[in-house]
């Protein structure tokens, strides 16, 4: 147990306050999803996301980072990546009402796609250092493709004519949530190669960089269903 | 703590920039919604006042039209019958028995006929006659006049189950129907014409054909324009849509499909 609190510290707690919000947004979302079943992918997504967290923890407390953890740590986050992109680009693909767009978010995600396999291939060649450079570098450009749609949804929620009021349009807190976590990251996955981990500042910078807007983005998911109205709204 | 490192900081202050920037630009966008969502609800508080001056209109006509009916009424049967009966009663000679009594019997008929009729005028006169009796009714009674004062013949079907509809939508519907019923008579010089109330579930279709001389939908005739211009803003305005199909000489065909919600 004593093990298990210094792990969190190492954190400043960051990874339990995740968890505790990401069980909050379960909850909220098993409970929406009884009317509204978009929600599903998203409640996958997060329950995903809890069951790797604990895996971390049982691997680090009981398992003491065994020699393969490197590669499980890398490719979770590698994998809840293409998880968390495939399910905005579900999302934004029902919130669009315009072929247009819908088209060219579907030919996105098969490039987003096309790269997800050539990097599965570079880790079947047991090529490692070329894993963590393709896990990085797809995991910044799952992001980047993810804030291209948010750019567009704000266009589209500036033109729509409905007279919800946006703080009562489960969107716009999904959108905001996923806006904010993946501008947030993007400068943190290019440069945190740069930034000393030894140092207790370089450590505050990856800790408030990574989990901060990760935390906002489950609490912002989180009030989306608690707007009780379908999500596409 | 130990001292930081100088890109370090040059770092924080480039993601604290980034987030600033980030946090602005979605206050933006919510001020700039709000502003949007306050126009357009003007906007819509605007078309539901124009909705409303519109209806007033369509009502103001549809009492024009009845009182100008019942000025005539008055005017062209009431008055020669009421005028016909006092004379035969100012002439009356009460020595000649026969003639007395042909007289009174013949002023008593007019004098009926003028209640009778009279009676008729009070109940296309109520305004109020579309709450009370509904489309219907109301249509039967116009049909009456029409086939009263004009010179073709009206084949008058409905099928389907008649509804009660909403009373604004009854009155714009019956203001559509007056007014195509008003082209035929000004304009059509039809022998025939086809008036068909099809009540389908949620939906209503009239249909209006006669065999006039028909006119060319494509050439700009201002009065004809802005008959069809207000029966097209009235059926838009019942919620629903008009169709028009017409040929110089071979009739003209008037449709509008009313969707409704059964009361």
């Amino acid at each position: 147990m004593k093990e298990f609190f210094l792990l969190l510290n190492e954190t400043y707690y960051s990874e339990a306050i995740v968890f505790i919000i990401q069980i909050i947004a379960a909850i909220a979302g098993i409970r929406l999803s009884k009317n509204h079943h978009e929600a599903i992918p998203f409640i996958i997504y997060i329950i995903l996301d809890i069951l790797l967290l604990i895996a971390g923890w049982f691997i680090a407390v009981v398992l003491h980072y065994p020699a393969w953890a490197i590669n499980y740590f890398e490719l979770s986050n590698f994998g809840i990546s293409i998880v968390e992109v495939l399910v905005y680009y579900q999302f934004f693909i029902r919130l669009f009402n315009n072929s247009t767009i819908q088209y060219y978010l579907l030919q996105i995600r098969k490039i987003y796609l096309l790269l997800v396999i050539v990097c599965l291939v570079g880790w079947l060649l047991k090529n490692d250092y070329l894993l963590n450079y393709i896990t990085k570098l797809t995991e910044v450009i799952g992001l980047i493709f993810l804030l291209a749609p948010t750019l567009f949804y704000y266009r589209y929620l500036l033109n729509n004519t409905a007279t919800y009021s946006v703080f009562d349009r489960p969107s716009f807190w999904i959108v905001t949530g996923i806006f904010f976590y993946a501008l947030a990251s993007i400068p943190l996955l290019l440069i945190a190669r740069y930034i000393t981990r030894e140092t207790e500042m370089g450590r505050i910078i990856v800790t408030a960089l990574y989990y901060t807007p990760y935390i906002v983005h489950f609490i912002l998911l989180t009030k989306a269903f608690l707007c009780r109205k379908p999500l596409m709204i | 703590m130990p001292q930081a490192p100088y890109d370090i900081i040059i770092f924080i202050i480039i993601v604290a920039l980034l987030l600033l920037a980030m946090l602005t630009f979605i206050i933006r966008i919510v001020l700039l919604y709000q502003k949007r969502q306050h126009f357009f609800q003007q906007e819509l508080l605007r078309a539901g006042v124009d909705f409303e001056h519109n209806l007033m209109h369509v009502k103001l006509e549809v009492q024009e039209k009845a009182l100008h009916h019942i000025a005539c009424e008055i005017h062209d049967n009431i008055n020669l019958s009421l005028t016909l009966a006092k004379l035969h009663l100012n002439t009356l000679n009460i020595d000649n028995k026969e003639e007395a009594s042909t007289k009174t019997k013949t002023s008593i008929e007019l004098l009926t006929k003028s209640i009778s009729e009279l009676n008729n005028l009070s109940r296309g006169m109520n305004s109020d006659v579309i709450d009370n009796y509904g489309l219907l009714k109301v249509l039967e009674i116009e049909l009456e006049q029409i086939r009263q004062a004009a010179k073709f013949k009206i084949n008058y079907i409905t099928d389907g189950e008649p509804v009660f509809l909403d009373k604004k939508q009854e009155l714009l519907i019956f203001r559509m129907i007056q007014e195509g019923f008003n082209n035929i008579i000004k304009h059509a010089k039809a022998t025939e014409v086809e008036f068909k109330l099809h009540f389908f579930s949620k939906l209503l279709i009239v249909v209006l054909n006669d065999n006039g001389v028909g006119f060319n939908p494509d050439f700009n005739n201002t009065t004809n324009e802005s008959g069809l211009l207000n029966m097209q803003t009235r059926a838009k305005m019942a919620g629903g849509e008009m169709h028009l199909s017409s040929y110089t000489g071979d009739g003209t065909s008037l449709i509008f499909i009313i969707p409704y919600k059964a009361k």
